[in-house]
């Protein structure tokens, strides 16, 4: 009986699991930003793998190396001194919309949400949670989040505070399609 | 002040000036356009993934180098100033290009099928992992910058 019961309980949750819609996009943008009183420094990355699925799981994954900035001597430093890029060439996030019940994804408007998880980034991943927002439009979602990264968190060393602040503000932008 | 020691001064200061203006260059300096630069690799699309799937830790020769592949086009993937062209040959990883902003107008009228020759920057390499194929999202090499060459 209690075999019977799983078994029910192992093909209810596959049908669920098939059920699932799925969001992805490979052309996700982050940008971050530093302001300091000597300078401030703005990167663009547009080439960011997002996946979304209806059960709120989230998956982001992130080529440092996508990093565009105007000035090339910044752009090395970022990748040499600052991220290591050759070492650690990709940055993770890995977690879940934990209101996901907010959330109507056969319903057009902006929902508010909180996504919680695993963040990696320079190798070092921490537990985080954050605010940002859906926007359902049609078949397309477009996950939105502003956010702060504390360079020590992650063992990013900088000598250079007067020029980079150790605190830098994160854009995430990534228009999801259904799959 | 002699004669010897205002030439002294003179040059001193020139080689200042010259050393503040090299930095002044450096710090300022673009990246540099692809379209500008020779290919550090030329090959096919089939070729340029299958040596991805041999040997995906032997691909580090990619680094920061100038790849121009030819092969169809299976996606386009249109952003405001910034189109992504994928070339797929049905392998199990794709190559996903982001083209430079300069070269739009002709990667928005490319069409799926098409055989194309694009330079562009290696970036990276994406694996095909359980998480990705649940997605049914295959393993990508990433380029950027990239300009159609014929």
């Amino acid at each position: 009986m209690k075999n019977l019961f799983l078994a029910v309980a192992f093909i209810v949750s596959l049908g669920y699991a098939q059920n699932e819609t799925k969001y992805k996009t490979s052309t996700g943008s982050i940008s971050f930003f530093s302001s300091t009183t000597l300078e401030d420094i703005k990167a663009n990355n547009n080439q960011v793998t997002a996946l979304l699925s209806s059960s709120g799981a989230v998956a982001v994954i992130v080529s440092i190396k996508s990093f565009e900035f105007d000035k090339s001597l910044m752009q090395t430093h970022f990748n040499e001194n600052y991220m290591e890029s050759d070492k650690f060439p990709k940055s993770t996030f890995d977690g879940k919309i934990t209101n996901m019940a907010d959330v109507k994804l056969n319903t057009n408007g902006t929902y508010s949400v909180t996504v919680a998880g695993k963040l990696t980034i320079h190798g070092v991943t921490k537990e985080v949670s954050e605010k940002g927002t859906v926007e359902v439009s049609g078949t397309n979602i477009t996950i939105k989040a502003k956010f702060k990264v504390k360079l020590p968190d992650y063992n990013i060393k900088n000598d250079k505070t007067n020029n980079i602040s150790n605190e830098i503000e994160v854009t995430v932008n990534c228009k999801l399609a259904k799959v | 002040m002699s004669r010897r020691t205002t030439y002294l001064i003179v040059l001193l200061l020139s080689i200042g000036v010259a050393a503040a203006c090299l930095v002044y260059y450096k710090y300022n300096e673009k990246n540099p356009d692809v379209a500008d630069l020779k290919p550090d690799f030329t090959l096919s699309s089939t070729d340029f993934i299958t040596s991805f799937e041999k040997d995906s830790a032997g691909v580090k020769k990619y680094n920061d180098k100038v790849i121009q592949l030819t092969g169809k086009v299976s996606q386009t993937i249109p952003g405001d100033s910034i189109t992504t062209v994928v070339i797929d040959d049905e392998k199990t990883l794709n190559i996903s290009i982001e083209m430079a902003s300069k070269n739009n107008d002709l990667a928005k009228n490319l069409k799926v099928g098409d055989n194309v020759t694009i330079k562009a920057l290696y970036v990276d390499y994406i694996a095909a992992d359980p998480l990705l194929a649940s997605f049914g999202e295959k393993g990508s090499i990433k380029l950027k910058k990239g300009y159609i060459v014929k």
